[in-house]
């Protein structure tokens, strides 16, 4: 989105072309909410109580239906493209729901299961990745992926341990498909183990590893557990730099890119691949806390995230192309798999273990 | 690799652009900054 060289006219242009991909993307989140309306209605007219589907997996499954059918036209792509921007928004928006004492609890909280999880990811994918013959360095995309932040944590450690395009597609496709299972797995899983709203939050944020998914996962169990779940993603999100720096150092002397010493030069290193979201969702947070946004104003913004969150549903729709899926393989599939069933395990069970001891349940 | 001839003026760095997440921040301090300034209207959500 760089404006920096660019004209008046060049940049109106540029905005003009993003036109008909948002266009395509609201009318795809109207027709997600539209769908659960209706079922709802059809229920409540029949007398009998139906499934009630969120419409943010309905967004997300129109999305999917159009680009693995009929496909999204190159007109439409650009705007279609800005998903990740509007989750962006959305995350520093839903900040003004947060007490920042909560935020700081539940940061806390989940911090030490974070590490926890990081620690079973790392050693299962890497593990089972040797047993199954991938690349040392996919293994390890692989494992950033899945112990951290999805596909930003594995764009940046592509670049931090000099790994292959391909093996990076692969990665990405593997944590994609998956979160796409945890998405529609996962709350069906926690209404049948009536767990909390904070609870199923806890355990999203901690074991969906792309965060639009993780918002979606939440969000597709209720309203409360999305921001549970997206607090907990945020500060997995945090660790992102540090993770990165960590594995960049480890194969600095296997193939990877030498890392330049200094604590100066590595510190850079993690700011720049930190998470500038996180910062603002914290800083929204910091405003309500100190009653610089009233009650109105705060369900605004809230309301307002809601709608940054439904584009962005219907653009992870949109942009899931399946057949890219089907081209990576099995076997970088499988690996991830094996990790997000132990890491979903290994979640449910501290979050079981451990929120009703401190106060979370 | 090659290796940069030190006879050649180095390029001007280029002010590197803001990446996404920026523009995210910026864009939602806006509407945070007209919330507090109480001029953003009612903003309701489709379904409850």
């Amino acid at each position: 989105m760089s404006t920096a060289t660019r004209t008046p006219t060049e940049r109106a242009g540029a905005v003009a072309r993003l036109l008909p991909g948002l266009l395509l993307l609201v009318a795809v989140g109207l027709v997600g909410v539209g769908l659960q309306a209706s079922l709802r209605a059809i229920g409540t007219a029949a007398g009998t109580k139906l499934p009630d589907v969120e419409y943010v997996l309905w967004a997300i499954l129109v999305g999917l239906a159009i680009r693995n059918t009929v496909g999204v036209p190159a007109a439409l792509r650009p705007g279609v493209g800005t998903y990740e921007f509007w989750l962006k928004i959305g995350i520093v928006l839903l900040g003004a729901r947060f007490l920042l004492g909560d935020l700081a609890k539940l940061g806390g909280f989940s911090l030490g299961l974070i590490l926890i999880d990081m620690a079973v990811a790392t050693t299962v994918i890497l593990l089972v990745g040797r047993l199954f013959g991938l690349s040392g360095k996919l293994s390890t995309l692989l494992a950033v992926g899945t112990s951290i932040c999805g596909v930003s944590a594995i764009i940046a450690g592509k670049g931090a341990i000099d790994a292959d395009d391909e093996d990076a597609g692969y990665a990405i496709a593997a944590i994609l498909a998956l979160g796409a299972v945890a998405l529609f797995s996962f709350p069906a899983i926690g209404h049948a183990l009536h767990l909390t709203d904070t609870q199923f939050g806890l355990w999203a944020g901690l074991a969906v590893d792309n965060t639009a998914e993780t918002t979606a996962t939440g969000a597709a169990f209720s309203p409360a557990a999305q921001q549970v779940a997206v607090a907990v993603k945020n500060t997995r999100n945090a660790l992102i730099g540090v993770v990165v720096l960590v594995y960049a150092l480890y194969w600095a002397n296997r193939g990877g890119i030498a890392v330049a010493p200094g604590w100066r030069a590595r510190g850079a290193f993690v700011w720049q691949t930190f998470p500038k979201f996180v910062l603002g969702f914290v800083a929204v947070s910091a405003l309500a806390t100190a009653g610089v946004l009233g009650k109105a104003e705060i369900t605004s913004l809230g309301n307002l995230s809601k709608w940054a969150f439904l584009l962005c549903f219907a653009g992870v729709g949109l942009n899931f192309d399946l057949r890219e899926i089907a081209r990576s393989g099995a076997r970088p599939l499988v690996v991830a798999a094996l990790g997000l069933v132990v890491v979903a395990a290994c979640s449910l069970g501290l979050v079981l273990l451990t929120s009703g001891a401190l106060g979370l349940g | 690799m090659s290796t940069p001839d030190e006879s050649t003026p180095a390029p001007d760095s280029p002010r590197r652009p803001l990446g996404a997440d920026w523009w995210a921040v910026i864009v939602a301090a806006v509407v945070v900054l007209l919330a507090a300034l109480h001029v953003l209207p009612a903003i309701p959500f489709l379904i409850k």
